[in-house]
């Protein structure tokens, strides 16, 4: 495991919100991938995926894959999202390979609390996140 | 070209033409091999870099040592014409005179020396910068696919038997049901608290399942069974 990967998972251990919510945090460290997988509260179908570049954390939520959508509404489900990437509290949306999700990226140099934050308010967004996304998405 | 149309260029270039979401996860293996190629090709730039540098700090202490003696000997030009000494004051002036030609020309070479260690070290940066965004590319594809695969064992959103994800439109529901329920539960305990007191509390509480019944005898030997 990394460095920037052991910081986090200790930043976010024995961490509780205001609130007293709280994370749970399982790392995966192969030859292929090391990461940690950080589940907040009720919400464990959408995990938080914490990874680390040379100079960046970065906080992953998977939410949808493009076949979700519902057919003819792509262009404008992506408007949606980039207008409201601003306005989406420290996470912004993103599509990779085909899987849209919204994430944070931070320095690797940032402090616990900061951290903490960070994966706080991405936690937050995922519900408003797909809130939003839904009216674009095939019904289950 | 900028660093980020670079990196497009190459994502682009590792994705299904029909897929504009860029690379895909095969796309991504190949990738990282670029990557490793383009960490090597930096490697070599860095140290073409250094060479570059170690010339221009010999080339800046050289320009500095003429110049110290220009100024010597200027000085000493002065002090001679003042003294009188014509002919030695000549002769200064024309060792003078090669020195201010010999600066010229080391100072227009040290110049470009800059210039150049201006331009690696933009370059340098430019790719360094890339790299990391093509490796953060790489993360995000490859973290994904990991929790797929270790999607078996937990509930993630993943269905674990093929590339796809899980309904987020199903999982939604399930959440929320699931956020219901427990504000469900607390409510109840807040109404129930209100019109008990005591052991008659904790009774109604386990009758309407806001806790379990778990202080019981044979649950505590369960727990130390365990």
């Amino acid at each position: 495991m990394s460095n920037s990967l052991d910081k986090v998972q200790a930043a976010l251990t024995d961490f509780s919100c205001q609130d007293g919510c709280s994370f749970k945090v399982t790392a995966t460290d192969n030859d292929d991938i090391s990461m940690l997988t950080i589940i907040y509260e009720d919400i464990e179908e959408f995990a938080i995926l914490a990874t680390a570049s040379e100079t960046q954390l970065l906080f992953n939520v998977a939410l949808f894959d493009r076949s979700q959508i519902i057919e003819g509404q792509e262009s404008a489900l992506n408007k949606v999202m980039l207008g409201l990437n601003i306005a989406m509290p420290l996470s912004s949306f993103a599509l990779t390979a085909g899987i849209y999700s919204i994430f944070g990226a931070m320095s690797i140099n940032s402090e616990a609390k900061h951290i903490q934050e960070e994966v706080l308010v991405l936690s937050e967004n995922i519900m408003d996140a797909l809130e939003v996304c839904q009216k674009f998405l095939i019904k289950a | 070209m900028g660093f980020l149309n670079n990196v497009l260029k190459t994502m682009k270039g590792y994705g299904n033409e029909a897929n504009d979401a860029f690379v895909d996860s095969q796309g991504i293996r190949i990738m990282e091999q670029e990557i490793r190629d383009a960490e090597k090709s930096q490697r070599q730039a860095n140290e073409s870099l250094t060479d570059v540098m170690a010339e221009q700090k010999r080339l800046a202490r050289k320009v500095n040592d003429l110049t110290a003696s220009i100024t010597e000997y200027g000085d000493a030009i002065s002090k001679l014409l003042a003294a009188g000494n014509e002919t030695l004051a000549m002769e200064t002036a024309e060792k003078l005179a090669e020195l201010e030609s010999d600066l010229d020309g080391n100072q227009v070479v040290l110049d470009s020396y800059n210039e150049q260690v201006k331009e690696l070290k933009a370059i340098i940066k430019d790719s360094s910068k890339q790299r990391d965004a093509l490796k953060r590319e790489v993360l995000i594809v490859k973290s994904t696919e990991a929790a797929q695969k270790a999607s078996v064992a937990t509930a993630t959103q993943f269905s674990g038997t093929n590339s796809s994800l899980r309904s987020a439109s199903a999982s939604m529901e399930r959440i929320k049901a699931k956020q219901q329920k427990r504000k469900d539960k607390m409510k109840a305990a807040r109404e129930l608290a209100a019109e008990s007191n005591g052991g008659e509390l904790k009774n109604k509480l386990t009758a309407a399942g806001v806790i379990g019944n778990q202080n019981s005898a044979a649950s505590i030997l369960d727990r130390y069974r365990k």
